[in-house]
């Protein structure tokens, strides 16, 4: 959206897992877009509303749980509030779980900026039994309360109203400034004072704050006009530290939640139910020591089952279509367009929105209902193994659908370090593409136990990556600390709204790359490159690989789209029956090369933009080599031994 | 605001209160709870990310800390803090110490 066109600019601040994403759906509705905070991996998503001739530009920030920089979410957070000042902050806050989002929208009090609550999920906190008085709760903290239930829609309206109201003056919040300990507040008065006539983008008592925590990149800011202060600021955090044995940061939380405590103690109150609700009975099995695997189990197995059956179907009739656009005759510049551009075009259409679609639609309700996190809490003591720990399983299980998004995901690891090791064995998992290549090679011309042996094999090959990246790969790793927010019915309108604006991102990100991809191999099969390039690499695929001479081309072709690899040999040969042009160890070796040989060329790009070239040339290069010699020693295998 | 003063202020009651260690009488790790098991926490022993973290999501001197389930062989626990639930990694709730409730 073009800054300064809106005559309002909110943004929406919260806790992860709170309803955010709902509010924000229902407030832009299918005008949003989703992109990146400048120079930095953290998602941006933004959208716009007309309401009573206003122009309203809502920006969602990231899911935090503070504002001190633990992560570049929160930064990202706080610097869009102290720089861009929004016109209005809504603060949305889960009502179940009051007194942990307390802690946050005292944090955001303390930048003195203009701030609503949207106490969210009324519903599902009456049906706990927790009832929230929001007129004293908003007299306590001194700005508005208005009470929401995101998914459907409700307060919504009431709660652009009062942006609006506010925008102008007319209702004032007035933040109000939770007292600390007095050993605190004087010296936070101090630093305060040192502050004075520093020009910062921070509210001076706020910047006091965050030095006494000791937050790098306050004291940066301070430290180039007033190295006193954080001199003193350091001073005083060690007498504090002394005063309580504690970390002074740690200090300063623990009386931010005796504050929040305090005030929820006053505004809510919990009447016990009797039973457990049905929701709380499915939880008790989500975790089960046993039972949790077996569901788990199940839902992942009819997650792939309906993908490929429902993408299957989905992409037949996709490319039937197609093909009724084909011209039959053409010259040969206009074959080269044909062949390169529109059928990359189709061969993107075909691919991605069978299968990616179904997979981001499941995804997105087992994502919404909130049972992700819990997988990754059964999961944990696996992914240790490779270094990693539970969070890991997201992009690893977004892998299966597409590599792509997958990668994109590893920014939920918590260091550069993890993210690396994550992104890296995610490129071992094979996406749907290479799920076809499997199946359309060996499991049609082989046998089904040779294609599911195949996908053990890389299974085991992501594993040993694991472990082999936790070795390699230098930095810091941290464990698992992962809040497990209530399980509940997801809600269609975010599904739906969710899986548009993911799908719609992956198409605009892949569909350059298919049509570019394609007519560069269109236009080297036109200038007959196709031979040369066989004999070039005959050493590797004929000889050391045991393929024919044409793999070199197809493996070239497998670069783009993977599922290539099986799609060209009809094409070149003519004929559907591949059983006549490879022997079953050929389709075997082909298919497990396939597999792992290279990230296709939108992974790449996608690692290249996450982790920069140098590291996705490292990753292309050791995976090339990887597969290669792999493949060629299990060529040997299977002919030695003549197990097929 | 009755509600933001009623807190103790600097004395010599508090200084040194946090400074239970390990070896104490009923200071343990929070890994060796069993669910169902409740406590409350005495300190952190970890790197400032960490205790930070903790921190934030509500796990500070004094809060009490419920054991909802463990996942065996050295898993995660999931924990009840502040009205939510947590999914805490061994290695992290190995670093966790807290003072175990009788009963």
């Amino acid at each position: 959206m073009e800054k300064g066109s809106a005559d309002l600019v909110i943004a929406l601040a919260g806790n992860a897992n709170v309803g955010k994403s709902a509010i924000f759906n229902c407030l832009t509705g299918m005008h949003q877009h989703v992109g990146n905070w400048p120079g930095k991996t953290v998602e941006r998503a933004e959208g716009s509303l007309q309401f009573k001739g206003f122009n309203i530009e809502v920006v969602d920030l990231p899911g935090i749980y503070s504002f001190s920089t633990f992560s570049l979410e929160e930064l990202v957070s706080r610097e869009y509030i102290a720089f861009e000042k929004p016109d209005v902050v809504i603060n949305v806050v889960d009502s179940c779980v009051l007194e942990r989002n307390l802690f946050f929208t005292l944090q955001l009090l303390e930048m003195q900026v203009p701030v609503i609550i949207a106490l969210n999920q009324a519903d599902l906190a009456k049906a706990k039994g927790i009832i929230i008085d929001e007129k004293r709760l908003g007299e306590f903290l001194g700005v508005p309360v208005v009470p929401t239930v995101g998914i459907k829609g409700v307060g919504v309206y009431e709660l652009v109203e009062h942006a609006i109201n506010m925008s102008q003056g007319k209702i004032q919040g007035k933040p109000k400034e939770i007292p600390y300990g007095k050993e605190i507040e004087e010296r936070v008065e101090q630093l305060e004072a040192l502050l004075h006539g520093v020009k910062l983008p921070y509210h001076p008592r706020f910047a006091a704050l965050k030095l006494l925590e000791g937050d790098d990149e306050i004291k940066k800011a301070v430290q180039e006009v007033n190295d006193h202060a954080v001199a003193a600021s350091k001073n005083f955090a060690w007498e504090i530290e002394k005063i309580h044995g504690e970390p002074c940061s740690v200090v300063l939380s623990s009386e931010r939640y005796a504050v929040a405590n305090r005030i929820t103690k006053e505004v809510q109150c919990t009447a016990p139910l009797g039973k457990q609700t049905l929701v709380e009975r499915v939880d008790e099995l989500a975790t089960h020591r046993i039972f949790g695997y077996v569901l788990m189990l199940l839902i992942m197995f009819s997650v792939f089952l309906a993908i490929l059956w429902l993408g299957g179907l989905a992409s037949k009739a996709m490319a039937d279509f197609f093909n009724i656009f084909k011209p039959q005759s053409m010259g040969a510049a206009e074959s080269v367009l044909w062949e390169g551009v529109v059928g990359g075009f189709v061969a993107a259409v075909t691919l991605v929105l069978p299968y990616v679609l179904p997979f981001y639609l499941l995804l997105t309700v087992l994502e919404d209902s909130g049972y992700l996190p819990r997988a990754a809490f059964l999961l944990d003591n696996l992914m240790h193994k490779m270094g990693l720990h539970g969070k890991a399983i997201i992009p690893i299980i977004l892998g299966y659908g597409c590599n792509v998004p997958a990668c994109y995901s590893c920014r939920i690891m918590e260091t550069q370090r993890d993210r690396l090791t994550a992104a890296f064995v995610v490129t071992f998992v094979p996406c749907t593409a290479r799920i076809i290549v499997v199946l359309g090679l060996v499991a049609a011309f082989v046998n089904l136990q040779w294609a599911f042996a195949l996908l053990l094999i890389d299974l085991a090959i992501v594993f040993l990556m694991g472990r082999l990246a936790f070795k390699a790969i230098p930095g810091e790793s941290m464990g698992m600390i992962m809040e497990l927010p209530s399980l509940r019915a997801p809600s269609k309108r975010v599904v739906l709204a969710q899986t548009w604006t993911r799908v719609r991102s992956i198409l605009t990100r892949v569909f350059p790359i298919y049509m570019i991809g394609g007519l560069i191999l269109a236009l080297m099969q036109f200038a007959g490159l196709f031979k040369p390039i066989e004999t070039l690499l005959a050493p590797v695929t004929v000889s050391w690989l045991g393929l024919p001479a044409i793999a070199s081309v197809l493996l070239l072709f497998g670069v783009v789209r993977k599922e290539l690899v099986v799609i060209m040999p009809a094409i070149l040969f003519g004929t559907a029956n591949l059983a006549e042009v490879f022997t079953p160890a050929q389709m075997i070796v082909l298919a497990f090369v396939t597999m792992i040989y290279v990230p296709c060329v939108a992974t790449f790009f996608m690692l290249k933009k996450e982790f920069g070239w140098k590291t996705t040339l490292y990753i292309t290069v050791f995976e090339v080599a990887f597969a290669v010699a792999l493949g060629g020693a299990f060529f040997r295998l299977l002919s030695v031994f003549e197990i097929v | 605001m009755r509600l933001f003063t009623s807190r103790p202020s600097e004395s010599g009651s508090k200084r040194g209160r946090h400074r239970h260690r390990h070896g104490q009488a009923g200071i343990v790790s929070l890994s060796t709870l069993k669910p169902g098991q409740t406590g409350s926490i005495c300190a952190v022993e970890a790197n400032s990310k960490v205790t930070q973290r903790l921190a934030d999501l509500g796990l500070t001197p004094d809060t009490s800390i419920l054991v909802v389930k463990a996942v065996p062989f050295n898993g995660p626990v999931e924990v009840a803090v502040r009205g939510s639930r947590l999914a805490v990694g061994k290695e992290i709730a190995k670093c966790i110490l807290v003072k175990m409730n009788e009963g």
